[in-house]
């Protein structure tokens, strides 16, 4: 049997808040409970001639939201909302060939369909309950995946220098931190969020709007068999802003404003807030008789700002980028799904030379700005490597990667992190891209224009944000992989001079046009996101970046019939 | 499919609703006035349109209310909720065709049951709520000249249809307008309510085979309003509280036996005391460990006595769904009873009527009482079978043949488009046997068809039936407590695992006798338009031939450990 891999050992014990950290009696509660039912299954959960699991995590994760939504200076809801979210990740078999990752690749946690709720009064018994409850069922579906598993691997003729173990096991930790207190005024709240919406009475264009906050504070607690503790707690502050037009053709416009921090007060100031629904929503109402873009395009684009923060997290660093994942045994005669095969580039080039990724997970702030994504820890008890390269001058050097090793990355780096809603996913958490030989913002748009020229060309496009996906509306994306832009500038190259314009897609973005970058800027742009509503990210990127030969067309999308009868906002207007 | 569960399933996020003394009010709802404005305005404009709106309604469901879980004694849920939930009806074309009317072999035909849902602004801000509502009649009159293309179209090239009545009923409009219930005037005491719910969740740890055991309450005032271009102005209140407790016991061969118990009232204080509430968690306890060892039943066929709350759902799923006079308006519908109308289908001594208005039976509130149906028509008491005989159907506003007006039972959930659905059933005869009469019967029907027993099912969770031509006609009723009734004087005996199975006429025809204890079964039936409350009253019903069938069972292992019940 191939030797067990083990991870560097860090073993820390309360490393984080270690001065002010004191366990409640709940927490104790909590912890006592998930490893006394935790030990019991170790030893006690056996099916026949079965095994009982090796590996179990309980994880319970207390999420605190306050949600509230308001409309045109109307109050739509105000609720705080506590919950508890459980999960458990229960294995069978051993480090090298477990129950996992057969016919697909997401991990096996069990929740969700959890028999018994979690109490909302902290009761020893009750947790006990919720987690017999899930580690029988998960047991029993781990067998039966591990048996098939087995039989499935043995009608498979695979070379024994390609096998790689299922699960890397690591040095167990002990992390707990303080709590991140849910701190807000909810009357100051209600009454910003009624004077940030009210702004939209005065744009009758604009057909519907709201503006949205959700204050989360979850802390996540985890124990496993390996002798893991962890209480970490995520916490998010989110102010958005939705809202949607209809051009005079009909073409459906959709905008949003986000403004993402770990905590409420941090958000900015009512004034700066409501300069910018005002800029938003002006800006909305001029694309609604904004130009249609004239002709199919390809050459230079710039991506500015939140576009290209979209750029990097929905292509570079999303499924099909830097993520490592590993690819499932399949049953006979099951076809597999999509797997990333990204690593097979590790050593080569994948973006233009001047292009650096770093993942800094670990870094809190930057500037003035407090970084969402940043976390001490990840949810399989293995601590963020800061500085980690993945892609130097242009040459992949390795992925984000958990404990599920793959052929080409072999260590998990602690990217399975722990999402606000008590989930978990591999996914970055702060990422850092730096151009080198960058430019000030004048002259890298100089030298785009005559990149423009060069090519032939009269013009380029700027795009400064994309249709989003958050919490209240969700964005289809195109065969790009990207949704469709609605800030997007056509610039002449002779003269600089940018024109909104409407009605185009980016009708391809492979990830080979990372390499066909143009310039970049020497100043730097920070910017606090989501991924899936759930995992917060930062990223710490050129203010922008141009690439060359991006093509870009008409939207063809059908377009609904503008509204017969007058909004009452436009009839009290006049 | 349509469905009747029983309401613990649905506690958490199903709106019940009934009002018991509803006050005119003489005060103007502003929600009320917001709409009615803001539908005059947009009327006038779609009406002249090249494909013309003739009819627009608004409905508005406000509620407030209640719920708190507890789990084998812990409190697992306890918050508080409110919502405003906007539903937006836009008719084009004419009431003869309109953007309603069935599109036949088209998969997409259940469209106009389409499910939309907006919550309006919690505050009484006239400009914010007019222009949600705007939006949202915008988009909903997008929607309907979309469809009667295609329902022009269909009509076109497919054979002239049976039916040829028009799809909508313009009425006279109707207004009323109840005051409403202030939060204050309920009582409703959570933190007694928590302490309350707890205890009785407690009782499920007794038994350590039992592995899932929850109770809980539920609380909620429905405000619900209506208005429409024609005039309709209406808005009333549906207050509704629930007690429930579930409780699940597995046998070695992995089947799985849930056993419920609810208790519905208007009003929290109307629920029943405490030591009823205790006595009847104890009595599921015991049940479910008696399910535990009992015998599994062969498929059978003879006959059986069906409790009171096992017989409401069996009218509702065999014959109330077939009486619901839009369905029968599909060609796709099975048509049941459609040209029965003055034939006997039950014994002369049996009468069926809905009643909408009936607030209680036999001392207990019932869920499916409204004063206005969900299409602003008045709430009308229907006799469906006179001694025995077929009068009538459960109409809503879409006319058939033979019956062109609505009877107020147009319905549908927050969200979604009215149909017919059902309200109070209820089931009486004029030849009431005792329950030793009853018992006496049922004993010398088995003897009769050299049976050892019959069999009592004497309590249910739920059932569903199809009415469709594609799939047979069929029902299911699922019972959750069944006894063998022994023709040798033996003690009842409990056995597990039965459904209850047939076809409708087939069972109809069987129906022998009623008396015995009456009952009401509570619920909420879920259909095309949704789940709506509804209740089932009647008496006990002995059937002279039933037919049974193997419950479907779960395949998993019983649990492998105990379940931890220490305290620290």
């Amino acid at each position: 049997m191939k030797a067990i891999k083990y991870l560097l050992a860090i073993c820390f014990v309360v490393i984080s808040g270690l001065s002010s950290y004191a366990q409640n009696p709940s927490e104790e509660i909590i912890f006592k409970a998930l490893n006394d039912e935790m030990v019991r299954s170790l030893s006690s959960l056996k099916l026949g001639k079965n095994n009982p699991p090796f590996f179990i995590a309980n994880y319970v994760s207390q999420i605190k939201l306050y949600y509230a939504k308001a409309t045109l200076g109307a109050l739509v809801h105000s609720k705080e909302t506590p919950n508890y979210n459980t999960n458990l990740r229960l294995m069978v078999g051993d480090y090298s060939l477990n129950d996992e990752n057969f016919q697909s690749n997401i991990q096996s946690y069990s929740s969700g369909g959890a028999q018994l709720s979690f109490p909302k009064e902290i009761d020893y018994a009750a947790i006990r309950r919720a987690f017999w409850s899930m580690s029988d069922r998960s047991y029993k579906r781990a067998v039966d995946s591990y048996t098939q598993k087995k039989t499935a691997l043995k009608q498979q003729n695979k070379d024994e220098s390609e096998k790689v173990d299922d699960y890397l096991k690591t040095a167990p930790i002990t992390l707990l931190m303080n709590d991140i207190p849910l701190k807000y005024d909810k009357k100051v709240w209600e009454k910003n969020i009624k004077e940030l919406s009210a702004i939209f009475r005065k744009y009758p264009k604009i057909q519907t709007s709201s503006v949205d906050i959700y204050f989360t504070s979850t802390n996540n607690y985890v124990i496993n068999s390996e002798g893991s503790k962890i209480k970490e707690p995520v916490a998010v502050a989110c102010l958005l802003v939705n809202a949607s037009a209809q051009a005079v053709d009909g073409e459906s416009l959709k905008d949003q404003l986000t403004f993402y921090c770990p905590v409420a007060d941090q958000l900015p100031s009512l004034e700066r807030l409501k300069q910018d629904v005002n800029k938003f929503a002006t800006e909305l109402e001029y694309r609604c008789s904004a130009p249609v873009i004239e002709e199919p395009f390809q050459g230079p684009v710039v991506f500015e700002g939140n576009a290209l923060v979209e750029l990097l997290n929905n292509k570079l660093l999303g499924e099909s980028g830097l993520i490592s994942s590993r690819e499932p045994v399949y049953a006979t005669g099951i076809t597999g799904g999509s797997v990333n095969k990204m690593e097979n580039k590790i050593g080569k080039r994948i973006c233009a030379e001047n292009i650096s990724i770093m993942s800094v997970s670990k870094t809190k702030s930057f500037g003035d700005t407090q970084l969402i994504g940043a976390f001490d820890v990840d949810a399989e008890g293995v601590v963020p490597s800061n500085g980690l390269v993945l892609v130097d001058k242009g040459i992949l050097k390795t992925m984000l990667s958990n404990r599920i090793p793959t052929p080409k990355v072999k260590e998990s780096n602690g990217h399975n992190r722990f999402g606000i809603w008590g989930n978990y996913m591999k996914s970055p958490g702060v990422i850092q891209v730096s151009y080198d030989n960058g430019q000030s913002y004048n002259d890298f748009l100089k030298t785009v224009a005559n990149e423009t020229t060069k090519s032939g060309l009269d013009y380029f496009y700027i795009i400064r944000r994309f249709e989003t996906s958050n919490m209240i509306t969700s964005v289809q994306y195109g065969s790009s992989g990207l949704s469709k832009p609605v800030a997007i500038y056509k610039v002449l190259a002779k003269t600089g001079e940018e024109k909104l314009v409407r009605l185009a897609v980016i009708s391809e973005f492979p990830m080979l046009s990372f390499k066909y970058a143009i310039a970049g800027t020497t100043e730097q742009y920070v910017c606090n996101t989501m991924r899936w509503n759930s995992i917060p990210i930062s990223y710490i990127a050129p203010k922008a970046i141009a690439f060359n030969d991006v093509s870009i067309e008409k939207d063809n999308a059908p377009k609904s019939k503008c509204p017969v009868v007058e909004s009452p906002l436009a009839a009290l207007s006049k | 499919m349509k469905t009747f569960t029983n309401l613990r399933f649905l506690a958490l996020s199903i709106v019940l609703g009934v009002f018991l003394f509803p006050r005119v009010s003489l005060a103007q709802d502003k929600l009320l006035d917001i709409l009615q404005e803001e539908v005059n305005r947009e009327f006038a404009v779609l009406k002249t349109q090249e494909t013309p709106a003739y009819y627009i309604a608004y409905r508005v469901d406000e509620s407030y209310g209640y719920n708190i879980l507890a789990h084998f004694g812990a409190l697992t849920y306890s918050d508080e909720g409110k919502s405003k939930i906007l539903t937006v009806t836009v008719r084009v074309g004419s009431p003869k065709l309109d953007n309603f009317h069935e599109l036949r072999d088209v998969s997409s035909g259940m469209s106009s049951y389409y499910f939309s849902q907006l919550n309006l602004p919690d505050e009484i801000d006239p400009l914010a709520i007019k222009n949600a509502l705007w939006k949202a009649t915008s988009d909903a009159y997008q929607e309907a000249v979309s469809k009667i293309s295609k329902v022009k179209a269909n009509v076109s090239i497919k054979v002239e249809e049976e039916d040829k009545t028009p799809d909508f009923t313009m009425d006279a409009p109707n207004k009323y307008e109840e005051q409403p219930i202030k939060p204050e005037s309920v009582k409703f005491n959570v933190a007694e309510w928590e302490k309350r719910i707890k205890k009785y969740s407690s009782e499920f740890l007794k038994d350590s085979a039992i592995f899932y055991g929850y109770s809980g309450v539920s609380y909620r005032v429905l405000r619900k309003y209506y208005v429409s271009s024609a005039g309709d102005r209406i808005v009333q209140n549906n207050p509704s509280s629930n007690f429930y407790v579930q409780g699940i016991i597995k046998a070695d061969d992995g089947m799985e036996m849930p056993l419920y118990k609810s208790f519905c009232a208007y009003f929290p204080d109307k629920l029943p005391s405490d030591k009823e509430m205790m006595l009847s968690t104890q009595k599921v306890v015991k049940n479910l460990i008696a399910l535990k060892t009992a015998p599994v039943a062969e498929p059978f066929s003879g006959p059986a006595l069906l409790s009171a709350e096992a017989s409401g759902v069996f009218f509702h799923e065999i014959f109330g769904h077939r009486v619901e006079g839009q369905r029968m308006k599909s060609e796709d519908d099975a048509q049941t009873f459609k040209k029965k109308v003055g034939e006997l289908v039950l014994p002369k001594s049996m009468t069926v009527y809905f009643d909408p208005l009936q607030t209680s039976y036999e001392g207990i509130d019932l869920n499916g009482y409204y004063k206005y149906d969900d299409q602003g028509s008045k709430a009308e008491k229907v006799n469906i079978i006179e001694n025995g005989i077929l009068k009538n159907f459960l109409m809503s506003r879409t006319p058939i043949r033979d019956f062109p007006r609505s009877n107020g039972h147009g319905r549908a959930q927050a969200g979604m488009q009215p149909v017919t659905r059902q309200s109070n059933l209820v089931v009486e005869t004029s030849d009431f046997k005792s329950t030793k009469e009853i018992r006496d019967e049922l004993i010398r029907l088995a003897k009769e068809q050299n049976r050892p027993y019959g069999y009592l099912f004497q309590d249910v969770v739920g059932g569903f039936t199809t009415t469709g031509r594609y799939m047979p006609s069929a029902f299911n009723v699922m019972p959750t407590l069944v006894y063998r009734v022994y023709t040798d004087g033996r003690p009842d005996e409990i056995v597990r695992g039965v459904d209850l199975i047939g076809t409708p006429l087939a069972m109809f025809s069987q129906i022998d006798m009623a008396g015995g204890e009456k009952g009401v079964f509570n619920g909420t039936c879920g259909a095309e338009s949704g789940g709506v409350p509804v209740s089932g009253c009647s008496p006990m019903i002995l059937v002279k031939v039933i037919e049974t069938q193997k419950k479907s069972k779960s395949q998993e292992r019983p649990y492998i450990l105990s379940r931890p019940d220490e305290t620290k």
